[in-house]
C-alpha cells in the first residue's frame, strides 16, 4: 500500500516529507511580521485566512542557525492534535514541494546527522538515493523544542 | 493577555512596534531630558524621583546607550514598577480596531516577553505590558530598592 507525501526543501541539503492531506497551501514571498522573544527558527508569524501562524524554518533549527525573518516561499501546513482539532502553522521552504508516492517497502533509519531528526521525525524513508524524514508537525509546533536541532 | 482596555499604545523602536495595554504610559518626554550616569545608565527625573530609562532594539534586547532616531522617551508603568523606554513613534490605537489573539505556543520561547498578538488590518503587531517587559530589564540597584 503507498500512500501521498509531500517531499520539502529544507534548505540546499534538508530534505523532509509531511502526509499528503498536511500541506495546505503555498506562500510566495508572504509578509511576515516578527515577534521579540520568539525563538530564532521561529521568529515570525504571518496572517492566513484571518490566523496568526507560527512561521517555523526547519532546516534553521536543524543547522542551529537562526531562520531569514523573510523567507521567499512558506507552506501553510495542518496538523491534528487530538482527536477532535486541528492547528495549522507554515513552514519555510526553498523550492516548490513535490508530491510522491510512499510505501512501506521504502522506510529506512533516521539519518544520524543532524540530530535534531530523533526529536522531530515520526518515520523515515529511502527516496531516489536519499534519506527523508516525515516530520511529526504536532511537536514541531508544541513549543518545547530545544533551541537547536544541530546537536 | 493583557486585560481589556480601549486603547492600546504602539511604540516604535527602529522600525519594531510594540502594543502596549495604553494606561501603562503614564507620560512621554524628550530624550534631550534623560540624564546618564557615570555607569552608562540613563535616568529620568520625575515626580516620583529618578527613573531608570532604558533602549531596546527591534529583539527587545538592552542597548547601551540610546541609537539615532529615538527623540521620545515612554515613562511606563505602575507605581512599584516604573521605568522608562526610548522610542522613535508612539501612537495610540482603538482596541476595538484589532483583534487580540494569543501568542501561539511556538513562537512563546522558554521567556516570553509578549502576552499576545494583535492583528491590525493586515498587520500582526506584538502586545506586551510592563510586568512582562520588566522582568528582562537589568534593573540597577538603586532603582530596586
Amino acid at each position: 500500500m503507498s500512500v501521498d507525501a509531500w517531499l520539502l526543501a529544507l534548505d540546499e541539503g534538508l530534505q523532509a516529507a509531511v502526509g499528503g492531506l498536511e500541506l495546505l497551501h503555498l506562500l510566495e514571498y508572504p509578509d511576515c511580521y516578527p515577534l521579540p522573544g520568539s525563538p530564532p527558527h521561529c521568529a515570525v508569524a504571518l496572517l492566513w485566512e484571518e490566523e496568526v501562524l507560527p512561521v517555523v524554518d526547519l532546516g534553521a533549527w536543524l543547522r542551529g542557525r537562526e531562520m531569514d525573518p523573510l523567507p521567499t516561499l512558506a507552506a501553510v501546513v495542518q496538523y491534528r492534535v487530538d482527536a477532535a482539532s486541528v492547528n495549522r502553522g507554515a513552514l519555510v521552504l526553498h523550492g516548490p514541494p513535490g508530491l510522491i508516492q510512499v510505501s512501506n517497502e521504502m522506510a529506512c533509519e533516521l539519518p544520524d546527522s543532524p540530530g535534531g531528526w530523533a526529536l522531530l521525525a515520526i518515520s523515515c524513508f529511502r527516496w531516489q538515493h536519499r534519506t527523508v524524514p516525515v516530520v511529526d508537525l504536532a511537536r514541531l509546533y508544541r513549543g518545547d523544542l530545544p533551541p537547536t536541532g544541530n546537536d | 493577555m493583557s486585560g481589556t482596555h480601549d486603547y492600546l499604545a504602539e511604540l516604535s523602536m527602529d522600525g519594531q512596534a510594540l502594543l502596549l495595554p495604553q494606561p501603562e504610559v503614564r507620560l512621554l518626554e524628550s530624550v534631550l531630558d534623560l540624564e546618564s550616569d557615570a555607569a552608562g545608565g540613563y535616568w529620568l527625573m520625575g515626580l516620583h524621583g529618578r527613573v531608570p530609562v532604558w533602549s531596546l532594539d527591534r529583539r527587545l534586547a538592552v542597548l547601551e546607550s540610546p541609537p539615532p532616531g529615538r527623540r521620545f522617551c515612554a515613562l511606563l508603568g505602575e507605581d512599584e514598577i516604573r521605568f522608562g523606554l526610548t522610542v522613535s513613534g508612539f501612537r495610540l490605537i482603538r482596541a476595538g480596531e484589532c483583534r487580540l489573539s494569543p501568542l501561539p505556543v511556538a513562537l512563546r520561547g522558554p521567556d516570553p516577553v509578549l502576552t499576545g498578538v494583535a492583528v491590525l488590518g493586515e498587520r500582526i503587531l506584538p502586545l506586551s505590558d510592563c510586568a512582562h517587559l520588566a522582568r528582562r530589564l537589568p534593573w540597577p540597584a538603586e532603582a530596586v530598592s
